[in-house]
């Protein structure tokens, strides 16, 4: 058992065939069931587990970086699955090894720990704009510990419940009045009647952590053998109802992520939207949006949480009402979550996708302003494509209950954070929805169309750094000072040439200097289009406020000059720098 | 240069108070229109002290009529790079471009 297991790791050992016939028969004959007879087995059935699961995390750490072949995986997990059955009780330490491998999927704790030797490290890194890096498969030892909960689920749903009641309840334990026995460990009840005495004590900074821990550990469950999760969702949606805010918050966004399939990676990354993109975004995906399947962090979620745990899928909506500002934020975030990955891909009917949009909307104007800035980064999140389809399902900027216009009402709030996002947000979706808007497209115009207008609007207000967002927003997203993107090579024109340089750039090729004005003249001309009567008198004001400016700094610049020759009195360096200047000149154009 | 040079021909001591008193109320104007106006007309009056005669070339390219589009967005990018007080210089360019 020691000597032979840690051995497997190793498939250029010569007696590696020998050990792999060792495996085999164990698993087929199951003979590995006698390791429960013998007596004080507890120590060797937890030598049992690490050992294998060291194997399997092992290829990582060889030199030769041989990869194991897969028998030794299926013989492995065959196995342990026997021991699951027919052990009469495991050792809470098996069980809390088993859970341990499905946190391999969280690149905080892998990255913790210490790294065998480079290759282990470069596998451990999560830089997104690599896609050779990101893990197109779980790990070998996820692997194994999600096929030993799937395969024995029976015993594992007992397993696991008793190690998640420990937890929470341990933490959480002035508030756990639902919790029934549920086949649980007698240190439940125990804990239960200690927490009526504790009413006051929240908890501690461990406990916290450990329940940081557990709650990701939860998501990866659901995502990889959601049945073993049967009796947790219970103690889960009575922890949505504990009367630590934070607590409940947690829970929120457990829930929230385990509808949505996020695991315990985090969320995808988020699309990025450039408003300065040539050619811009179609709708019709005439440009592809190369998506990279991440194993670890693509949402899916293996059943709709909604029917299978409808309860708590209802007080997990519930929560949209909490007095705390901390779970309703959390709630409007995964609600976000929710809508974008369709539920973890497993899809939403319509009605419920417009009754949670709507729910969305009536974040947007919650009393508190980290709701309200959860819920304009929720639709921040969003592509163009969902933004359209999902988002605009309840209308556009013109239609009072709509998300999109009370979002365009968000330019307008009292508080700086809220705005700054909202017209950020705002001016990237229409800067998106560029390329749309000068097809013609009907729908995207009555949805999208109104926002520049809002934008301008906004500087009725007279309020100094509202203006600044506006300017800001202007020369951002709206009409980007770098749109079409500039060449850095200069313009030459000679076509033949040009035209190998830019092989690489597509649509690009001969976009010569007078090209560049004619597109951005169109993507005025349509602004200007979009714009009503008040925000085209603020548009025409602000044209004219840039030649006066423009004086004024001219004469600043002059006065700067005077004012420093003043101080320096010094004709030799005056002379120098102005041969300095002009030498410049030559070098910009 | 013109006018620097006629301002180095002809200026005393009295002019030396004028101008400042010229200059502050440029820099007073500019403050108002940002936001945190105090800030603002600190970092300019620093700005004004620096001196940094490549930054005064660059805005007067960002504002000239003559200069085309592409050589005021690198004027821009350019400030950028250079300056620290690069969100009012910039800010202000915006307005002018």
């Amino acid at each position: 058992m020691t000597k032979i297991l840690p051995a497997l790791a190793d498939p250029s050992n010569p007696y590696n065939s020998q050990h792999l016939y060792v495996l085999q028969s164990l698993a087929t004959v199951k003979s590995i069931v006698l390791l429960a007879d013998i007596p004080s087995s507890s120590a060797l059935i937890l030598h049992l587990f690490t050992c294998s699961f060291d194997v399997l995390s092992g290829p990582s750490r060889e030199k030769s970086g041989e990869e194991l072949s897969k028998n030794v995986e299926y013989h492995l997990t065959a196995i342990l699955a026997t021991m699951v059955d027919e052990c009469q009780g495991l050792p809470t330490e098996v069980v809390d090894i088993i859970l341990a491998q499905l946190l391999r999927a969280d690149p905080r704790i892998v990255a913790a720990a210490p790294p065998k030797n480079k290759k282990s490290a470069k596998r451990v890194t999560t830089d997104q704009k690599q896609t050779t890096l990101t893990m197109k498969q779980l790990p070998p030892a996820y692997n194994m510990a999600k096929n030993i909960c799937n395969s024995c689920s029976d015993k594992m749903v007992r397993y696991v419940s008793q190690y998640f009641s420990t937890i929470i309840v341990e933490a959480s334990a002035p508030s756990t009045n639902g919790i029934s026995g549920h086949k649980g460990h007698r240190r439940t009840k125990d804990n239960d009647s200690d927490s009526e005495d504790n009413t006051h004590r929240g908890p501690s900074v461990e406990d916290l952590k450990e329940i940081h821990k557990a709650h990701r550990l939860l998501r990866e469950l659901w995502r990889s053998s959601s049945t073993v999760l049967q009796n947790v969702i219970p103690q889960l949606e009575a922890e949505l109802s504990a009367d630590n805010a934070h607590l409940r918050g947690l829970a929120t966004e457990t829930m929230g992520d385990m509808i949505s399939g996020i695991g315990a990676a985090g969320p995808p990354t988020a699309p990025s939207l450039d408003p300065a993109a040539y050619p811009p975004i179609y709708l019709n995906g005439s440009t592809p949006n190369v998506e990279v399947f991440d194993a670890l962090t693509t949402p899916s979620s293996p059943q709709s949480f909604s029917q299978a745990h409808s309860l708590a899928y209802q007080s997990y909506l519930s929560r949209r009402n909490d007095k705390s500002a901390l779970v309703r934020a959390a709630w409007t975030t995964g609600i976000g979550r929710i809508l974008m990955t369709s539920a973890g891909g497993v899809g939403l009917s319509p009605h419920e996708s417009e009754d949670l949009v709507r729910r969305l909307a009536e974040m947007l104007e919650d009393s508190d302003e980290t709701v309200r800035l959860a819920a304009v980064k929720a639709v921040g999140l969003f592509d163009l494509k969902d933004i359209v389809q999902k988002i605009g399902s309840i209308g556009g900027v013109g239609e009072e209950s709509s998300v999109l216009h009370k979002l365009a009402e968000r330019v307008r709030d009292p508080k700086h954070m809220v705005r700054t996002e909202a017209m950020t947000v705002l001016g990237r979706i229409w800067g998106v929805a560029v390329g749309e808007l000068a097809n013609g497209n009907g729908v995207v115009d009555t949805l999208l169309g109104r926002i520049p207008s809002k934008i301008l609007d906004t500087v009725f207000i007279n309020n100094v750094a509202i203006n600044g967002l506006v300017d800001h927003v202007l020369f951002e997203d709206l009409l980007p000072l770098a749109y079409p993107p500039i060449k850095p090579k200069p313009v030459v024109t000679n076509g033949d040439s040009q035209r190998v340089k830019d092989s690489q750039s597509s649509g690009k090729s001969g976009n010569t200097s007078a090209d560049a004005d004619r597109i951005r003249a169109e993507r005025m001309l349509l602004l200007v289009k979009c714009l009503d009567q008040r925000a085209k008198l603020a548009f025409f004001n602000f044209l004219s406020r840039q030649v006066l400016l423009a004086k004024h700094l001219n004469s600043f610049l002059g006065r700067c000059e005077e004012y420093n020759v003043r101080i320096k009195r010094s004709g030799i360096s005056f002379c120098a720098d102005c041969l300095f200047c002009t030498g410049w000149s030559y070098r910009i154009e | 240069m013109l006018t620097v040079c006629s301002a180095q021909a002809g200026v005393t001591e009295s002019n030396e108070k004028q101008i400042k008193g010229q200059l502050k109320s440029l820099i007073d104007y500019f403050a108002k229109t940002l936001p945190d106006p105090a800030r603002a007309s600190e970092d300019l009056m620093k700005f004004a002290k620096m001196h940094d005669r490549r930054s005064y070339q660059l805005i007067r390219f960002c504002t000239s009529a003559e200069s085309d589009y592409r050589k005021v967005y690198k004027a821009i990018v350019r400030q950028c790079c250079c300056t620290d007080l690069d969100i009012y210089c910039v800010r202000a360019n915006l307005r002018c471009v």
